[in-house]
């Protein structure tokens, strides 16, 4: 399976960044963004989406910075004084617009604030500066505001960049170089395939300007916001794309009580103490100042179970995560907790695919407990969930041969090998399962882009 | 001629580690300075088991036909030039076995393959290889229990032959279950590795408990010329077979191989699971 992990570092300051204070182009590119946004479908990778796939890494970064800045000038206009702090940067560079970059943005912001027809606006001449499509942005704005659906346009953005991320892949915006914009992110992508990393590129800044526009969002705990990051935290895991824990921590910092959030988080660590990933990072090829933020196996199974536990005191009923929990403590050596989560999961399981990693997971936990009855039972119930599956039989055969039956063994171990030939491919559960969890995203999408349709124009 | 038939007809009367019959063999590697050391007998050995002094029953020397299972990633990992290579070192192998000898192909990617059983056709395990494609993962603790099985369905001396760059990425079994049933199997398992930042410690471990070695290699270009020092060095091999006396059957049965009155390096599994 492929996976990606992003990492992120901030860009301070460089004499190249100079180039960029008279760049009128910069300019014209912000204010083609605010279209892009109002023309975009959420959902579709139409022509403004395709359109935003093809603008280049410097020019996102810069866009990275003044999507930001536009949107504290949606709350204040007369601000002038910008800088920067993500987490866990102790002096955030300022940013150096010129006087005239300031004055432009300025009106597209209240375009994009829908306050192009209010007073502060009207003085700084939005009505003659700013063209029909800006003036007709404004009026949708307004009018989305007046219906209860506050900062329109951050939202509509963080969908426009999602769509583009999502359907482009990360491989779309591999770069050899990083981009010298002041106060934008560089994020790394490190590939992985088969537990090695085949290659590591400077990726685009989608994701991060989605959420830094998301952060601004009005009222604290939105529902939209919420189920933003919840289908998209979802498509990373389905996708086996990872920016290294960045998307759900920002996600647990604005809803910390989340079950879904808190239980796809618990996913992403659980993903990190997995074989791949951690060889995978032990080798991998990451620039200096960038650091890959994946603990040990056992830390990482340690805080994935904590984030599980944490999910299910909010949703007790929630079975994937108490499977998953159970899981986390087999691979930690405690087999008797871990039996009795897995076996209230595998009580409670009610699709098969849940069933089969619950009857996969207390088999093997049965088998630690020396329930070897139990165990082979289980096994049996996986297999007959997805008969094309190897993994019940490779378990049912080194759990004969635990037992001394060498006949069953060789028997279970004959079926490993006739389904490996009439199956080339491979159909087993197993194998996708850190992807699993995220399988259900397509309906947050869908149910996002409803909540966002509904939003009178 | 006729003390070959007489010894095959015991071994295949006298698995190894069956629980119900005692005989235990043992794959002894005697060397001296490096060189294989030949012309051993009985007499020239002594075996302890858990501590206690036992009676050698038979040794042979390059006599008991060689069950040979090639157990290959055909991982994303090894797709390109590697496979090219690990096909052209295989060919070399079956071409460096004898008219006795067996040989069968286990691959794995995140699936578990037999390109053949244990067979005299040696044509057919090469096809098979050929048909091998480097796809997916790497479930190399699953693929190795399954050479394991392979080289236990036939009687003669078991010789596993691993290729891998080491990492498992999507295995069912745990490394300790396959360790364990390592243990109780006479498998001699031998591995070749390509090196990387990751010490490929699950098979440092089947090398070591199954008496066998392990190669670590920068670039894989001279996999035939390891593959056939392995055969080389596994015909060198002594078959050591005895009955335990004065011990329990059950559990963990150390080892300790000695050769008598001479200065050798002596290299066998250091114990045996008896059950199964």
């Amino acid at each position: 399976m492929r996976l990606v992990v992003a990492v992120a570092v901030v860009f301070l300051a460089s004499s190249a960044a100079a180039q960029d204070r008279d760049d009128d182009a910069r300019m014209v590119r912000v204010e083609a963004w605010l279209k892009e946004i109002l023309h975009h479908q959420p959902g579709e990778f139409d022509e403004p989406a395709e359109r935003m796939a093809r603008w280049s890494h410097a020019e996102l970064q810069a866009l990275s910075v003044d999507a930001i800045t536009v949107s504290q000038m949606m709350r204040e206009v007369r601000i002038t004084l910008f800088t920067f702090r993500r987490p866990g940067q102790r002096n955030p560079p300022r940013i150096p617009y010129t006087s005239r970059q300031l004055e432009r943005m300025r009106l597209l912001a209240c375009a994009a604030a829908g306050i192009a027809k209010q007073r502060e606006c009207v003085q700084r001449r939005s009505l003659q500066l700013l063209d029909d499509e800006l003036l007709r942005m404004n009026d949708v704005v307004a009018a989305a505001t007046e219906h209860g659906q506050l900062d329109y346009m951050l939202r509509r953005a963080a969908m426009l960049h999602a769509d583009v991320a999502m359907s482009s892949g990360p491989d779309v915006f591999d770069s050899g170089i990083a981009a010298q914009v002041v106060g934008a992110v560089n994020r790394v992508t490190i590939h992985i395939e088969d537990g090695r990393n085949t290659s590591t590129h400077f990726g685009a800044v989608h994701w991060d300007i989605a959420r830094s526009l998301l952060a601004a969002v009005r009222p604290a705990g939105d529902p939209m916001v919420l189920l933003w990051y919840q289908a998209t935290a979802a498509w990373m895991q389905a996708n086996a794309y990872h920016e290294n824990a960045d998307h759900l921590t920002e996600a647990l910092r604005l809803f910390p009580r989340d079950p879904m959030l808190l239980f796809l988080s618990g996913c992403e660590h659980e993903t990190f103490a997995r074989p791949a990933i951690q060889a995978a990072v032990r080798s991998a090829d990451v620039p200096a100042g960038y650091e890959l933020a994946v603990q040990s196996d056992g830390a990482e199974l340690r805080q994935a179970g904590a984030l599980f536990r944490r999910a299910l005191d909010r949703q007790p009923d929630h079975v994937e995560a108490r499977l998953r929990l159970g899981r986390t403590l087999l691979m930690r050596g405690r087999a008797r907790e871990a039996a009795e989560e897995l076996r209230r999961a595998n009580g409670s399981a009610d699709d098969d695919l849940t069933k089969y990693y619950a009857a996969m997971f207390l088999g093997s936990a049965e088998e630690a407990l020396g329930n070897l009855d139990a165990a082979e039972q289980l096994y049996a119930r996986a297999s007959a969930l997805y008969p094309n599956a190897q993994s019940p039989h490779v378990a049912h055969s080194a759990l004969a041969r635990r037992r001394g039956d060498r006949a069953g063994a060789a028997a279970a171990m004959e079926r490993v090998f006739e389904l490996a030939a009439a199956h080339p491919g491979g159909d087993d559960p197993w194998w996708t399962y850190d992807i699993a969890a995220g399988r259900d995203n397509q309906r947050s999408l869908d149910t996002l882009e409803q909540m966002i349709a509904a939003v009178p124009q | 001629m006729r003390t070959f038939l007489a010894l095959l007809a015991a071994l295949a009367q006298a698995p190894t580690f069956s629980s119900r019959v005692d005989a235990v063999r043992v794959d002894v590697l005697v060397t001296d300075n490096g060189k294989p050391v030949p012309g051993l007998t009985r007499a020239d050995f002594e075996i302890l088991d858990n501590g206690v002094l036992q009676q050698v029953d038979v040794v042979s020397f390059d006599q008991v036909p060689l069950n040979v299972v090639l157990a290959f990633d055909m991982s994303s990992s090894v797709e390109g030039d590697r496979r090219e290579r690990l096909l052209g070192g295989a060919d070399q192998l079956l071409a460096g076995l004898k008219r006795n000898d067996q040989a069968a192909l286990v691959t794995f990617s995140h699936v578990v393959n037999r390109g053949t059983k244990l067979t005299g056709d040696l044509a057919a395990v090469k096809e098979a290889l050929a048909r091998a494609e480097g796809i997916g993962d790497t479930a190399l603790v699953d693929g190795i229990f399954a050479g394991i099985m392979v080289g236990e369905s036939d009687v003669g001396r078991g010789l596993l032959i691993v290729f891998s760059d080491g990492l498992d990425t999507s295995s069912w079994l745990a490394p300790a279950s396959v360790l364990d049933a390592a243990r109780r199997s006479g498998v001699v398992a031998y591995a070749v590795s390509v090196k990387s930042r990751v010490r490929p410690a699950f098979l440092e471990e089947l090398t070591s408990l199954t008496g066998g070695r392990l190669f670590e290699v920068e670039r894989t270009q001279n996999l035939d010329a390891i593959f056939l020092a392995v055969l080389e060095e596994f015909r060198h091999r002594y078959l050591v077979s005895y009955t335990p006396r004065g011990v329990s059957r059950a559990g963990w049965h150390q080892l300790d191989v000695r050769v008598k009155n001479r200065r050798a390096t002596v290299k066998a599994r250091p114990g045996y699971l008896a059950a199964f």
